[in-house]
């Protein structure tokens, strides 16, 4: 049984880390010895987009469909194979142009129309929100589950809490603290903002384990090995993969 | 400057691979009930595709001709 209390200072001592880590890279890359210039570093933090809600989404994806869960793997890989002209280009443009942001980027493209400008942004944000929410949940959906562990509750049964006591408030809040202090204290296009990148590559690490953690323990937990649980899913006629 | 622009088309070129292979007509002839070592033929040959065409980017991003 796990108290709220503990959970929310495991939650802190693992901020504190990542604060850690990202102070450390960027005081490294102002000493002129970068820690991301390893391509192992720069490959870790590409896996940024794998969110809090990937855990549920691809996990429940894969009970579900079986295969199903992929493409979201496989699309990425995909486009990858595109960066060699695209990405280069997209950086080219945006270091001529002292670019930083995708509305910047967009207006730049038609003449520096500020209005096109101020549209990509409202987009963009009215886009990015419920996604955003949807990680939140996911976060606090995950406090709820473990302080009530061993009992299963499922935050949709936990009711309404007030707003102070909303986990995904206090998150919000925190990782908006962190974005401030680590990516846009200073706005430069030639900037990698080292700190972030960083400790972005440390949380993949840690949520690759966590995937890892997940497969095992579904295939040697739950079931008796790979041949089991493909055995099991062929043999249910509603498994549609 | 001739090398990069040939490395690109290369790059592009493994992209529509990756979309015929990872697509309709070629997915569903694995999609029969064979097995390869206790794994379903189509997962098997999902995450073969996938490893081979990741091995193929790195040895185009990383060969210098």
């Amino acid at each position: 049984m796990l108290h709220g209390t503990t959970i929310i200072l495991i939650s802190f001592a693992y901020l504190g880390l990542l604060f850690a880590i990202a102070y450390y890279a960027d005081l490294r890359a102002d000493a002129g010895r970068p820690v991301i210039a390893s391509p192992y570093i720069y490959s870790l933090s590409l896996a940024v987009y794998a969110t809090a809600w990937t855990f549920y989404g691809s996990v429940g994806r894969a009970a579900s469909d079986g295969i199903g869960f992929l493409p979201i793997y496989i699309g990425p890989t995909l486009m990858i194979a595109l960066w060699w002209v695209v990405l280069r280009k997209i950086l080219r443009i945006s270091k001529r142009n002292r670019i930083t942001s995708l509305a910047d980027f967009v207006a730049a493209r038609y003449g520096k129309s500020a209005l096109l400008g101020g549209l990509v942004t409202v987009i963009a944000v009215v886009g990015i929100l419920p996604y955003i929410s949807l990680q939140l949940k996911a976060v606090s959906s995950s406090f709820t589950i473990l302080v009530q562990y061993p009992e299963i509750m499922l935050p949709a049964q936990a009711g309404a809490v007030p707003m102070r006591e909303d986990t995904a408030l206090w998150v919000a809040l925190i990782l908006a603290a962190f974005t401030i202090a680590f990516g846009t204290r200073h706005l430069d296009a030639a900037e990698h903002h080292q700190g972030m990148v960083a400790a972005i590559a440390f949380e993949s690490v840690v949520k690759l384990l966590a995937f890892l953690a997940v497969g095992a323990f579904v295939t040697f937990g739950v079931y008796n090995g790979f041949g089991d649980v493909f055995a099991r899913a062929a043999a249910d006629p509603t498994d549609v993969g | 400057m001739g090398n990069f622009e040939t490395k690109g088309q290369h790059f592009v070129a493994l992209c529509m691979l990756g979309m015929l292979l990872f697509n309709y007509p070629i997915l569903a002839l694995f999609n029969v009930p064979g097995t390869l070592l206790g794994v379903p033929a189509l997962y098997a040959y999902v995450f073969i595709a996938w490893a081979g065409l990741i091995a193929a980017m790195a040895y185009l991003a990383e060969s210098s001709s």
